[in-house]
């Protein structure tokens, strides 16, 4: 009986305007995006080995960093993100390489598209998150005030079905209806990405996209129990409609703003522009306290003290964050939105971790420098603007190769560290459909058919 | 068929909708429940099918406990209530195979072209329900009720909305069933006249009781009845 109820409420959906609506827009969507990030994917990628083949060119050896003055380091572009927005190509500036071979790893900039920066791109946690969740809610707000409203729901409970059959029955078939559009617009954009884009997606990629889908569909699940459950809670389906896109919009669209405002308040810290003025007036502060006499001892004071405001700026950020993460877990598109960032390498965490990569390469990058610095003899010679000073040689290492060092220090996360920083998202979207599920059930027990 | 012992239901909000009501339809019998509005005749029949919990009482039908077994007493009842419809974008037959697989019994497609003949709705089979008209989806309702063969067809105010075409064609249809398939029915209604012709007795039902019951072959000034239970009523 519940394949029964099951296969009757999957035709009833399929067969209304509502699911045309939504197989069109999510098809028109995921299409157009995938190939507009596929497109940006290739733009970044060709940016990245072009940079790539220019420091492999010019970079080799204490003389060229020399010469450079400033080493870069960048982020290789992940394939993933032709379905997941979000990652800028993040350009590491390793600071000034030079006699002190010191700087600190700084986030300085990248090649994106100003039309992706103005108007975004319609990704998959686009697709879940928004487009699917709302079609879930649409589809299952009259799944039970409705048909009682219309009475074939009285009718189908004078024969001998018991009513977790009918919920059950129900449930299955109107999310089935709805994660058909869903996972053919995955289908297209797979076909476009293998024969159009023909991207170089790994095994792991692979997997991460498949679990991308399965979470997409519990994800998608629990905003359709979310309208079941409303409309077993209600007599009238335009009361559970407004209810159930109240819900909807306090999830998708409010959580956002109320998490972000309440981390602030919660966790403390100082803004961005707290922290810049501070930043700044830091250098001025030192030498009024040490005089200009000893600017050696100056300049290490204030990078000390920039670096101690940078970290505890960080760290305060990281707090708001985890406080806003933890908050948002009661959404499932916000929880999706964080797994599939995650995945695509897109994470806070995994971002943090990158840049402790490159801090501990430049830390040895210096320390080998220090190393073969100390083993040079200084001379005292003439300066080219005239009168003597020291001078440190100018280093001839050909034994040195930065893009080497790097690779031995900057190593991608791979899938299990990627869901291991999301594990609380995973069991959050699972629990609230458990949880929303029992909710109806019980509520279904009790609604009053008559 | 129908044993219906101290049948009580009150209400949360203090309501007593069905007040110690004692009831017994025979096999083959037509009961028809007339009474006005609020007099408690739709409370009675959602408690025999198990949609409201009584607050006291028993009610068996075809000698099964509802209140204890309703899962197994619905199998011996189908139902026609005026506030029911079917799926709408579906067929006559594709709702009636629906509901035929949800009955609990193996119904063939046989069997479903037969009530679809019976109810006289055979050339629209597989037409879409929603551009049915009243009296049709009516009709297509009293063969979802009669597929499952039921021991008891209940009709909760079965002529409501219907046009008077429709309200005769249903009409003709019940007294068929009731003369060639001698389906026990309880009927209730507003509608004395059109039940007086179907019915066996007659039940007047005011406030919750069944305050008398006729024999329908007694009943010769139905007008009277009708004025007589509307005075009673107020």
């Amino acid at each position: 009986m519940i394949w029964t109820i099951a296969k009757k409420e999957f035709l009833e959906n399929v067969l209304s305007r509502k699911f045309l609506l939504a197989f069109i827009l999510a098809i028109v969507i995921m299409g157009t995006g995938v190939y507009c990030m596929s497109s940006a994917y290739k733009e970044k990628k060709a940016w990245y080995d072009a940079q790539l083949a220019e420091l492999e060119e010019n970079a080799t050896g204490y003389q060229a960093i020399a010469q450079a003055g400033l080493f870069r380091v960048l982020q290789k572009p992940e394939p993933l993100t032709t379905l997941i927005s979000g990652q800028k190509t993040v350009e590491l500036g390793l600071g000034q390489v030079g006699t002190m071979l010191r700087g600190a790893v700084t986030e300085t900039g990248s090649y994106t598209s100003p039309l992706l920066e103005r108007f975004g791109m319609l990704d998959l946690t686009f697709i879940v998150g928004f487009l699917m969740s709302l079609m879930a809610i649409i589809f299952s707000y009259n799944s039970i005030s409705g048909e009682k409203e219309s009475g074939t729901l009285k009718l189908t409970l004078t024969n001998s079905v018991p009513r977790d059959h009918v919920l059950l029955g129900k449930y299955i078939g109107g999310v089935a209806s709805v994660l058909l559009p869903f996972l053919l617009s995955m289908l297209l954009a797979f076909g476009l990405i293998a024969l159009v884009a023909r991207l170089p997606f790994s095994s792991s990629d692979y997997l991460a996209i498949g679990t991308l889908v399965l979470i997409g569909c519990a994800t998608i699940s629990a905003f359709y129990l979310i309208g079941m459950l409303v409309s077993c809670l209600t007599k009238r389906s335009a009361v559970s409609l407004l209810t159930c896109l109240f819900i909807w919009i306090f999830l998708v669209q409010g959580i956002g703003n109320i998490v972000s405002l309440t981390a602030t308040v919660t966790a403390g810290g100082m803004t961005y522009e707290e922290y810049r003025d501070k930043y700044m007036s830091i250098q001025q502060e030192v030498i009024r306290e040490y005089g200009w006499e000893n600017m050696q001892q100056v300049m290490r004071v204030v990078q000390q003290r920039q670096e101690a405001l940078t970290a505890e700026f960080r760290r305060q950020q990281e707090a708001q964050l985890n406080t806003a993460l933890k908050m948002a877990i009661i959404s499932p598109a916000e929880s999706y939105r964080n797994i599939a960032q995650a995945l695509a390498g897109l994470s806070w965490t995994e971002g943090e971790s990158i840049q402790e990569q490159c801090s501990d390469y430049l830390a040895a990058l210096s320390k080998e420098y220090s190393e073969w610095r100390s083993t040079q003899q200084i001379e005292n010679r003439q300066r080219p603007g005239g009168g003597y000073g020291y001078q440190f040689p100018i280093p001839t290492s050909e034994n040195f190769s930065p893009k080497s060092r790097l690779e031995e220090y900057y190593q991608p996360w791979g899938i299990s560290e990627r869901v291991g920083v999301v594990t609380s998202d995973l069991v959050a979207i699972l629990l609230i459909n458990i949880l929303l599920f029992v909710g109806a059930y019980v509520a279904f027990l009790r609604y009053d058919v008559r | 068929m129908v044993e219906i012992r101290d049948l009580v239901k009150v209400f949360e909000d203090g309501t007593r909708a069905v007040d110690g009501i004692n009831l017994e339809i025979c096999k083959g019998e037509a009961f028809a429940l007339f009474g006005p509005n609020g007099a408690g005749k739709t409370t009675l029949i959602n408690l025999m099918l198990d949609f409201i919990p009584p607050t006291k009482g028993s009610i068996k039908i075809a000698g099964v406990d509802v209140l204890r077994y309703p899962l197994e007493a619905k199998k011996h009842v189908g139902l026609v209530a005026e506030s029911m419809r079917l799926y709408e974008i579906f067929s006559a037959r594709q709702n009636l195979r629906y509901f035929a697989d949800l009955s609990g019994k193996k119904i063939s497609d046989k069997e479903i072209e037969e009530v679809l003949e019976t109810v006289g709705l055979s050339h629209v089979a597989n037409k879409e329900v929603g551009k049915f008209s009243a009296g049709m989806m009516r009709r297509l309702l009293v063969g979802v009720a009669l597929l499952k063969r039921p021991d008891l067809l209940i009709l909760d105010e079965p002529w409501t909305v219907l046009d008077p075409e429709g309200a005769v064609e249903l009409s003709e249809l019940l007294s068929q069933l009731k003369k060639r398939e001698k389906i026990t029915m309880l009927i209730s209604t507003h509608d004395l006249f059109r039940a007086h012709r179907i019915a066996d007795r007659i039940g007047i039902m005011v406030r919750g009781k069944i305050q008398k019951i006729f024999e329908a072959s007694e009943v010769r000034d139905v007008e009277h009845l009708y004025l007589k239970t509307v005075e009673v009523s107020k």
